[in-house]
């Protein structure tokens, strides 16, 4: 605390109660010369003077008290401006409120005495000016002003504004006490929103719109009055329009004087860019925001954010960065599109919101009409990408999941749908069509509900749990956090795996069953889906679970010779095969190609195609003399059925791998080039099989230790892994790994190391320092060095 | 009705300033600055403030008109950059 500030508080509230007379001596008597203590004590004793009654004077004390403390509440003026006055309807914020009659044309109005003293003739023009606009604003929507001027109350000059008279109660109270239902709110909302836009139209911004400054007209007009044939009850009149800037040069004490509560419900619907201070860059956006909040506000009888007990600054850093509650979590009615309509408008970046109150009165109707609103889930992408701008090396590995998650939850379905499409084509057509349309539509709903379902915060939520107990379990050894510590002890493709599969697949999973009750074979359809979506993401467990579940289903139902069995069947080997639970991938892959085998019509390349899986696991197993006999059948097989070259391809490509793995390189070799040979015939999308059979080539090279053509193979392979999947791919790691290797058997030591280190540094930020393959590469590094320090 | 309502004329922006005045208030005499807390945003009465700040009700009714002006003073002057008067320096 200030002792001189005690000293002025002192000599001001003595001085204060003496008159103008006793004053100068009082104050030459304690201020002993110091004058900027004199200057302060009058200036206080001058403010004191010129507020306006009742400046912070709490509402429990205005009415009770306003009779005995407020000397302008018992000196009504007869007449203002030549209007006769009625009675007082309150005063606030920027002066008093008066009912009072106008002669000609006979009407009732209102009229605001504005406290501010317009104490220079600019201030004067400038609120003549402004509410000659004010003026035009001719709507109505709007509370029409009549005119303004000055005039002597109370000895005072002050400025006055004359505005329509309305009868009727504030939005909030009005919806309350009629008891709309959902629909008619709306439109209620729609309409204030028109009205909005109309002064928007004309350059006004209102800059605080909120559910006291809107009235509905509640009282037939009376007649003999200044009737309008649009003044009909339920009409909204937006008031005020404008006069929060109409004064803005008088300082803000003028429209301090309120009461506790108001500030909070003021505040509540300020926009983010209000609030930041941004001043003179507000546009007619903040309104579109206000009336998102109002909206809100009115279906749900809350306010979008949690304001109650905060201070002024956090309710400002609240309505900055805070996410608004979700309508649909209040009232379960409102979720869809209500919910949606609402998050646009209340969008913290206005370039995100409507970007007109007209545009959100459309979308309003749009949907009391049934009609599509433009509003969409883009609000989920763009706080994705918010999201993701602030934890960039975060998330990139997250993007490129999501991509594949996306890609393969369609692609296979609609796969799958072709395949059930081609099994019935003994069908009536028609049927077969419509059939596999309706399952086409309900399966892209259902993931379109999965997606849009994505609750953004819970996302963010999780991952930011998962970083800090990561980051908690590194900061436990050494003590300390940085950022290095971060990206060391998350890894990003654990982390973006885990939280897909928390928020996103586990829900896809859970709700299947009761989704499709009905069509346990969409629910099959799309179990086998999501072992595709979980295979790519490199999460085999999970995705042998979906696949046996796919697999039990379709057995029940359509029996287990059935093509699309099989087809299961064959998923849940290939996952077993991943997970090396190889026993049972042989047992599964055995059984498929048997059912194929015995059942007539099946085509020949789906013959092929289980023998060669199954020769590839067989060869996993070490059974290479088995595994030669069924890849080569299978090679035959394909051959003779002059299709799918692609698998043609894979399956040399295994035969040689064989061939590798029982010593013998020549024909090993030899297999290779075939399988280059008949790879480069390829569609362009099948392109990435050469890159790996090169590489493998590049492998056996380095194997037989021709160790120059291997380093050319790797070289030449390097960058164009790179441009096609990134730098940081783990495929372009594999590459270069093999090159160092390579390198390092030619006794190119220092290019080796060179290469080496980059790999390390990529490998720390994309794989984590404790990733198998990391450890790999230093431990290749250490090698490198030892000998040089033996 | 319309009295209700049609008197609450609070520019959002004028909520900072006070907020921003008040912050000076609370720099400048700690004391008063509570008895503003408690009286216009709690909404309690002077002898009740008096009480909890253990002040007399005579010291509490002086903080507050105290307060009343010097805020007034503030937001009068200009909102945004105070006169040098709104600042006198720590003595």
């Amino acid at each position: 605390m200030n002792e001189r500030a005690r000293r002025v508080e002192d000599l001001f509230n003595d001085a204060v109660e003496l008159t103008a007379e006793e004053r100068p001596r009082f104050l030459d008597e304690h201020c002993a010369g110091d004058d900027d203590i004199r200057r302060e004590v009058l200036a206080l004793i001058e403010a004191e003077r010129s507020s306006p009654p009742g400046f912070l004077t709490p509402a429990t004390d205005a009415s009770r008290t306003s009779q005995d403390d407020d000397p302008d509440s018992t000196a009504i003026p007869e007449v203002i401006g030549g209007y006769r006055v009625v009675r007082r309807l309150g005063h606030g914020g920027m002066g008093i409120v008066y009912e009072a009659e106008q002669s000609n044309p006979r009407r009732r109005v209102a009229i605001k005495v504005v406290r501010a003293g317009l104490n220079s003739a600019h201030t004067r023009r400038r609120f003549e000016h402004e509410a000659h606009v004010l003026g035009k604003l001719q709507h109505p929507g709007i509370a029409h002003i009549y005119g303004a001027g000055t005039a002597s109350i109370a000895g005072v000059e002050a400025p006055y504004f004359v505005m329509e008279f309305i009868d009727g109660l504030p939005l909030d109270q009005y919806i309350k006490r009629n008891e709309l239902d959902l629909r008619s709110r709306l439109e209620l909302i729609a309409r204030v929103s028109d009205a909005v836009q109309y002064a928007h139209q004309k350059g006004v911004i209102h800059r605080d719109l909120k559910p006291a400054n809107i009235l509905i007209m509640d009282a037939p007009p009376t007649t003999g009055h200044d009737t309008k044939p649009s003044d009909t009850i339920g009409q909204p009149k937006v008031l005020d329009f404008g006069v929060a800037r109409l004064t803005d040069d008088d300082s803000a004490a003028h429209t301090l004087h309120t009461q506790p509560g108001q500030l909070i419900g003021t505040l509540a619907y300020m926009s983010p860019e209000q609030v930041s201070g941004a001043g003179a860059d507000i546009d007619t956006r903040c309104d579109v925001y206000a009336l998102g909040v109002i909206a809100f506000e009115v279906l749900t009888e809350r306010l979008p954010l949690d304001l109650a007990g905060k201070t002024v600054p956090d309710i400002a850093l609240a309505i900055r960065d805070a996410a608004p509650k979700r309508a649909g979590q209040l009232l379960p009615e409102l979720r869809g599109e209500v919910e949606t309509i609402l998050s646009k408008a209340l969008e913290k970046d206005r370039d995100q919101r409507y970007s007109s109150a007209a545009e959100l009165a459309a979308d309003l109707r749009r949907y009391l009409r049934d009609e599509p609103i433009i509003a969409r889930a883009p609000t989920a992408m763009y706080q994705l990408r918010k999201f993701a701008k602030r934890n960039r090396a975060l998330v990139v590995a997250g993007c490129i999941a999501v991509l594949a998650l996306v890609g393969g939850l369609f692609g296979v379905s609609l796969a799958l749908i072709e395949a059930r499409h081609q099994r019935d084509t003994a069908q009536a057509a028609e049927n077969v069509a419509s059939d596999a349309l309706r399952d086409v539509r309900d399966i892209a709903a259902f993931h379109g509900a999965i997606l849009e379902n994505i609750d953004v915060a819970e996302v963010g939520r999780a991952i930011h749990s998962q970083i800090v107990d990561g980051t908690l379990d590194s900061v436990a050894s050494d003590g300390s956090i940085t950022l290095d510590h971060l990206f060391q002890a998350v890894n990003p493709t654990d982390l973006a795996r885990r939280v897909l599969h928390d928020s996103i697949l586990a829900s896809a999973s859970n709700s299947v069953e009761t989704a499709f009750a009905d069509r346990p074979l969409v629910a099959a359809r799309i179990r086998h889906s999501l072992t595709q979506t979980y295979i790519s993401l490199g999460m085999p467990e999970l995705a042998h679970e979906q696949a046996d579940k796919a697999y039990r289903i379709l057995d029940s139902q359509l029996g287990e010779s059935d093509p699309e069995t099989v087809e299961a069947l064959m998923s849940r080997a290939y996952v077993l095969h991943d997970l090396k639970r190889l026993d049972l991938a042989e047992t599964d892959y055995a059984r498929a190609l048997a059912i194929r085998l015995a059942t007539p019509g099946t085509r020949p390349e789906l013959i092929a195609d289980a023998r060669r899986l199954l020769g590839g696991v067989i060869a996993s197993r070490g059974r290479f003399d088995e595994a030669e006999v069924q890849l080569k059948q299978a090679i035959a097989e394909f051959k003779a059925a002059g299709v799918a070259e692609l698998v043609t391809v894979q399956t040399t490509n295994a035969l040689a791998d064989v061939y590798r793995r029982t010593e013998r390189p020549d024909e090993a070799r030899r297999m290779l080039a075939q399988a280059i040979e008949l790879a480069e015939e390829l569609p362009e999308e099948d392109q990435w099989l050469t890159l790996q059979l090169s590489n493998n080539l590049g492998m056996l090279n380095m194997q037989l230790g021709r160790f120059d053509e291997a380093i050319t193979a790797f070289r030449g392979l390097l960058p164009v892994v790179r441009s096609k999947y990134g730098s940081e791919d783990p495929r372009a790691f594999l590459v270069m790994r093999n090159l160092m290797t390579a390198l390092n058997g030619a006794g190119q030591a220092d290019e080796a190391r060179m290469l080496a280190t980059e790999l390390e540094r990529l490998q720390v930020q994309f794989l984590g320092a404790d990733h198998a393959e990391t450890q790999r590469t230093r431990e290749f590094i250490e090698q490198l060095n030892a000998p040089s320090d033996p | 009705m319309l009295a209700d309502i049609a008197i609450t004329n609070v520019g959002p922006e004028d909520m900072l300033a006070l907020d921003e005045a008040l912050s000076t208030l609370e720099a400048l005499h700690e004391r008063a600055h509570k008895v503003v807390m408690l009286r216009f945003f709690a909404g309690l009465e002077v002898e009740q403030i008096a009480e909890i700040l253990d002040i007399t009700d005579r010291t509490a009714r002086r903080d507050w008109r105290f307060a009343k002006a010097k805020l007034f003073a503030m937001l009068a002057s200009n909102s945004n950059s105070p006169s040098p008067d709104d600042h006198p320096g720590e003595t």
